[in-house]
């Protein structure tokens, strides 16, 4: 075997170890996607009603602060797909759990996580998942997001809602 | 009841199907409604029938069709309506 052969069949290796443990911690997956038309013609028919039983103050604060409406809704359908991507997971879509106790939190560095608070934050104990790692897109009408549950790892935390 | 429900899934629900035609107890989610258009179902029925959904009913299973809709809407119509 020569020496490239060597190397790349280490780096194999390597990569499947880390995939291996990385995925003995993983218990489920979510996935969501959103037409951010959908967003568009709630908030046309339902206003303020329809934005503050989805989502928390902060989300909607940040969603607002768009200059301008196709930005807003693209922001929202995001957050809303993270929600739903954060039922999946927990496999709690029929556990009574308000939208607004899954928060999707903005970062100084513009990354985001997720924060649970009340039943979402107990689902996700009660699913031996604590941790749960949460990435967001948006492409023209759509936005999607994925959850995955995982138990601990550093940097994706989840806290309690004080 | 159950008309005024039909009523709304048709305006809100984004069925793929005739509503009119959906059993009472026919699968509205596998007719196409997503969950982003159950929450406006739900602020539908709120604003016609004068009720506000608890978070505890904000469950998959109570909009399921147009039987668990008239069934979660006998229990809030009939809260409301107690002494």
């Amino acid at each position: 075997m020569g020496q490239h052969a060597h190397n790349t069949h280490a780096n194999a290796t390597g990569t499947v170890a880390a995939l291996d443990r990385l995925m003995r911690g993983v218990v489920s997956v979510g996935l969501d996607v959103v037409d951010v038309r959908d967003v568009e013609t709630s908030i046309a028919h339902f206003g303020e009603r329809y934005l503050s039983r989805v989502f928390t103050p902060s989300e909607i604060a940040y969603a607002t602060s768009a200059s301008n409406p196709s930005t807003m809704a693209r922001r929202l359908g995001a957050r809303f797909a993270a929600k739903e991507a954060t039922l999946k997971a927990l496999c709690a879509s029929d556990c009574g759990i308000s939208p607004r106790s899954i928060e999707v939190v903005r970062r100084n560095d513009g990354s985001t996580e997720l924060t649970l608070s009340g039943p979402a934050f107990a689902a996700a104990h009660a699913a031996g998942a604590p941790s749960l790692a949460l990435t967001m897109t948006h492409e023209g009408y759509l936005a999607a997001a994925v959850v995955i549950a995982h138990t601990p790892m550093r940097r994706s935390r989840i806290w309690r809602k004080q | 009841m159950n008309d005024q429900i039909r009523q709304i899934l048709k305006d809100h629900g984004r069925l793929a199907v005739d509503v009119t035609v959906l059993a009472d107890d026919g699968d509205l989610y596998e007719a196409g409604m997503t969950s982003h258009a159950s929450v406006n179902v739900m602020l539908a029925l709120e604003g016609t029938f004068d009720i506000e959904f608890p978070d505890r009913m904000l469950r998959r299973g109570v909009f399921e069709s147009v039987a668990a809709i008239a069934a979660a809407l006998a229990e809030l119509t009939q809260k409301e309506s107690a002494p």
